[in-house]
């Protein structure tokens, strides 16, 4: 599909929202694109690493968000227009140099691009970033659908460049992952030569400079809010007045044109739709709040929108009343709806929403258990968390396992259940190091995947070994960022456009950082592992510091991905049902390639999904799972 | 076929990772946009290579906005997997939505462990039975005619030629297979196509148990 992404011409695509923003880009006279992966923003530059070296343009997966912020901000510096890609939680790790390039600005545009995921569906909190635009004073924008990101990325870069501010663009996973027509513009590939600026006063930015500065930020934003006043960064919908009018943005603008169209009230609510949030264009919300007598506003997390609504209708004396998360109509948190805007609305305009009647269907959807997500057939990381496991029943203790974020983190799902918790990028080797410092006397296990490590661990680990922290730390080496989508990682070796790049070797680091016990290992080999892990902790112990053990495997999916590409398959397990004895010890170790006949009391292989990874055989206490044929 | 003034027709498509929901539900995108239909599509796929559920929404029409199916407006769930299709009932209009869905029942492996109990398959099918008229539903073994079409991977597709088959969708047969054929890879064209005919005639004959 990437091959859409330089095409001329008139034409409508059907787009993905990341596709549709990628597009943007390249529409937009991005030349300097970085990002670090993460749902629901992935795709964005995993799409425009696919036509990069064609259209000469530089797009990097930096080593985390922060890093990924510097680069294109340095790059906007020097003249190139430029964009950074994140999730949310992301979007948190930039804010302390977010906050000086604000100071700052910039002089070719800089837009940042949030994808905040409100339900959450693959994320450890929901925060709305727009406030991070609004903490360091920069504009937030906020598309409502695919056409209109694509379409916004190029609005969000003219107004960078024109105000040299960096822009936030910030969006939901709504618009992420939902897919529409979207009307290619043209293209506008740059080839600005780089000119970084010698600016002390300015790039310098030391207190006295910065005091300096710090009152031009807030001309920038006066200047901004006039084009806010416009369209396209507002828009308006409906009739001219109404009793009830509407202030949206994002995704719930078009679940309230939904309920509106279905109730045949698109001619009677008007509607405001606020593209450009912050600074908030005061005059025609002033506009639109004198012409209606009630208004409800809808925007996905924080009533970012509405508080600033309330306040312009009090200093301006307009007796509207305001309803939403203020009024307790609206929640806080959680992905909208359109059944969710329908029901609200439907209840404030008093019609009866068609969709919200319940029926007999509704009981046999909710009768459904959730599939609880399983790492993959033949995964690597099972085979670590058992060994782990198995070194402290072995050791007769009820260790501590730090997770980290990554594939990984589906072993706290049962049957593994094999970590205590599950934080930030890098939060493991931190909070299991202060675990021990704090006291903690079983052994401590941080577990953390090699993009992770890279990202947020090394600092931690550092910390770990100056202040004498005997913890274990596994990295679970698998080479590719994959909870994401299987992006390179330092590990690789090949970089975002494919070019080859050093193999970095966590083991390495740790010899670097004076660590005693480093030990890599297979985790197909349980027994081994096993017996590595019991050491680690007993070096650990003995020597006070830090213990490192790399499980290192390919992920089984890269592998079987370049299998089939060879027209091979991997050569399955198969259960022998004569010596099968029905224990389940198998089926505990999560893998989604067995099953259980419980008529038989047998277990039995999915040969189509087996990997032949042979766990399952190092764990049946009968041998009964032997190779097929 | 495609009628000029189409309003709103919603499509469902769900199923488990692998499955090739998200395919499946680009074709029938990609046709309803060639048909001159405004197209809305929302996936959730979080998880897929992760044994997780998947479904798509695709909307089609004038009166369209959000790619969101609400609750009860659902013109067809295409259950890919039993489980799936009754997870997803709730959205179906109560009164003549239709279910087309295949008769594999795929249990997560928590079921196999007791950690979450899934009904048996002729239990989950007595159950859809029971709450939606004959005409109003089509159990199809998409499994089989794929096998028959000459790859097993095939199920999304056999699913949309049943689906076409069924009438509900304002787009011909013909232009869901071109669609078909421009969204799955070159060298699998001729199964894909067979796969389509296959569901597509297994419906239209009433061959459907
Ligand atoms: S060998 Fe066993 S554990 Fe490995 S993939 Fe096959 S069934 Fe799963
Ligand atoms: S571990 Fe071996 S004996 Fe026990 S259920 Fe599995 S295959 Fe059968």
């Amino acid at each position: 599909m990437a091959a859409i992404l330089l095409e001329e011409g008139e034409k409508v695509a059907l787009m993905m929202g990341n596709e549709a923003i990628a597009r943007g880009a390249l529409e937009a006279g991005a030349q300097f694109v970085t990002a670090y992966p993460g749902t629901p923003s992935s795709e964005v530059l995993a799409n425009l690493s696919r036509v990069a070296s064609k259209a000469g343009i530089y797009v990097e997966w930096s080593t985390n968000e922060k890093v990924a912020f510097e680069a294109a901000y340095s790059a906007a510096l020097a003249g190139l227009r430029s964009m950074t890609v994140m999730k949310h939680l992301g979007a948190h790790w930039i804010l302390d140099p977010l906050a000086v390039a604000a100071i700052t600005g910039v002089d070719a545009g800089l837009v940042i691009v949030s994808a905040d995921d409100p339900h959450p569906h693959s994320s450890q909190s929901s925060v709305d970033t727009r406030f991070h635009g609004r903490i360091v004073n920069i504009p937030v924008v906020e598309p409502s659908d695919p056409a209109e990101a694509k379409d916004l990325i190029v609005w969000a870069m003219d107004l960078s460049e024109d105000m040299k501010t960096p822009v936030l663009f910030r969006y939901t996973a709504a618009v992420a992952h939902s897919k529409a027509p979207v009307r290619l513009g043209p293209l506008r590939l740059e080839k600005r030569k780089p000119n970084f600026p010698k600016d002390h006063p300015r790039l310098v930015s030391i207190a006295p400079h910065a005091r300096a500065n710090i009152p031009k930020l807030f001309e920038r934003l006066e200047r901004v809010e006039k084009v806010f006043e416009d369209e396209p960064f507002v828009q308006r919908f409906g009739p001219d007045s109404g009793v009830w009018g509407l202030i949206t943005t994002g995704v719930p603008h078009n679940y309230a044109m939904d309920v509106l169209a279905a109730e045949g009230l698109l001619e009677k609510v008007p509607v405001l739709k606020l593209i450009g949030q912050y600074p908030i264009p005061e005059e025609p919300v002033l506009d639109f709040l004198r012409s209606v007598d009630k208004v409800v506003v809808l925007e996905e997390l924080e009533p970012f929108l509405e508080d600033q609504v309330i306040r312009i209708a009090e200093l301006n004396g307009v007796g509207v009343e305001v309803y939403g998360k203020n009024t307790g109509h609206l929640p806080r948190y959680g992905e909208y709806s359109p059944e969710l805007v329908g029901r609200v609305l439907s209840d404030l305009f008093d019609v009866n929403y068609p969709a919200l009647t319940l029926t007999t269907l509704d009981e046999v959807s909710s009768s459904v258990g959730r599939r609880i997500p399983q790492m993959c057939a033949g995964c690597p990381h099972r085979g670590s968390y058992l060994s782990i496991k198995a070194a402290f029943a072995r050791l007769g203790v009820d260790g501590l396992v730090f997770g980290d974020r990554g594939c990984y983190n589906q072993g706290s799902n049962p049957p593994l259940d094999a970590i205590d918790t599950c934080i930030a990028m890098g939060s493991s080797i931190a909070m299991a190091a202060a675990a021990k410092k704090a006291g903690e006397t079983r052994p401590v296990v941080a577990v953390i995947g090699d993009s992770t490590f890279f990202h947020g661990g090394l600092p931690a680990l550092v910390n770990a070994v100056v202040n004498r922290a005997p913890i274990v730390v596994a990295v679970f080496d698998n080479r590719w960022t994959c909870m994401t989508g299987h992006q390179p990682s330092p590990t690789s070796g090949v970089n975002a456009i494919g070019d080859q790049a050093p193999v970095l070797k966590p083991e390495d680091v740790a010899k670097a950082f004076q660590i005693p016990f480093v030990r890599v290992l297979s985790p197909y080999n349980l027994k081994a592992a096993e017996e590595a892990v019991v050491e680690a902790i007993r070096s650990a112990e003995s020597s006070g510091l830090p213990a490192v053990l790399v499980f290192r495997a390919e992920c089984t999916l890269q592998v079987l991905r370049r299998l089939r590409k060879k027209g091979l398959r991997p050569r399955p397990m198969t259960v022998n049902p004569s010596a099968c004895v029905g224990c389940k010890e198998c089926i505990k170790t999560g893998c989604p390639a067995l099953g259980f006949d419980e008529e038989l009391n047998k277990a039995f292989i999915y040969g189509g999904k087996c990997t032949g990874c042979t766990i399952c055989a190092q764990v049946c206490p009968t041998g009964a799972i032997v190779r097929e044929g | 076929m495609a009628s000029a003034k189409v309003d709103e027709v919603n499509v469902v498509l769900a199923g488990v990772g692998g499955q090739g929901v998200v395919v499946a539900s680009d074709a029938l995108g990609l046709a309803a946009m060639k048909a001159g239909l405004n197209v809305r599509i929302a996936n959730v796929h979080g998880l897929a290579q992760r044994e997780g559920s998947v479904y798509s929404h695709v909307r089609m029409g004038s009166a369209v906005y959000s790619p969101k199916i609400p609750p009860g407006r659902a013109n067809a769930v295409v259950g890919f997997e039993m489980s799936e299709a009754a997870r997803h009932l709730r959205l179906l209009k109560p009164d003549d939505g239709i279910l087309v869905v295949n008769n594999a029942l795929m249990y997560p492996l928590a079921h196999f462990t007791g950690h979450v109990r899934y009904p048996g398959r002729e239990d989950l099918l007595e159950v859809l039975e029971s709450r939606l008229e004959p005409e109003r539903i089509y159990v199809i073994d998409a499994a089989s005619l794929a096998i028959r079409a000459g790859n097993p991977r095939t199920v999304n597709v056999v699913m949309l030629g049943a689906l076409s088959a069924t009438g509900v969708i304002p787009i011909g047969p013909d232009e869901l297979v071109e669609a078909v054929k421009a969204r799955v890879p070159k060298f699998a064209l001729e199964e894909n196509e067979r796969a389509f005919w296959m569901g597509y005639n297994e419906v239209s004959r009433g061959e459907t148990t």
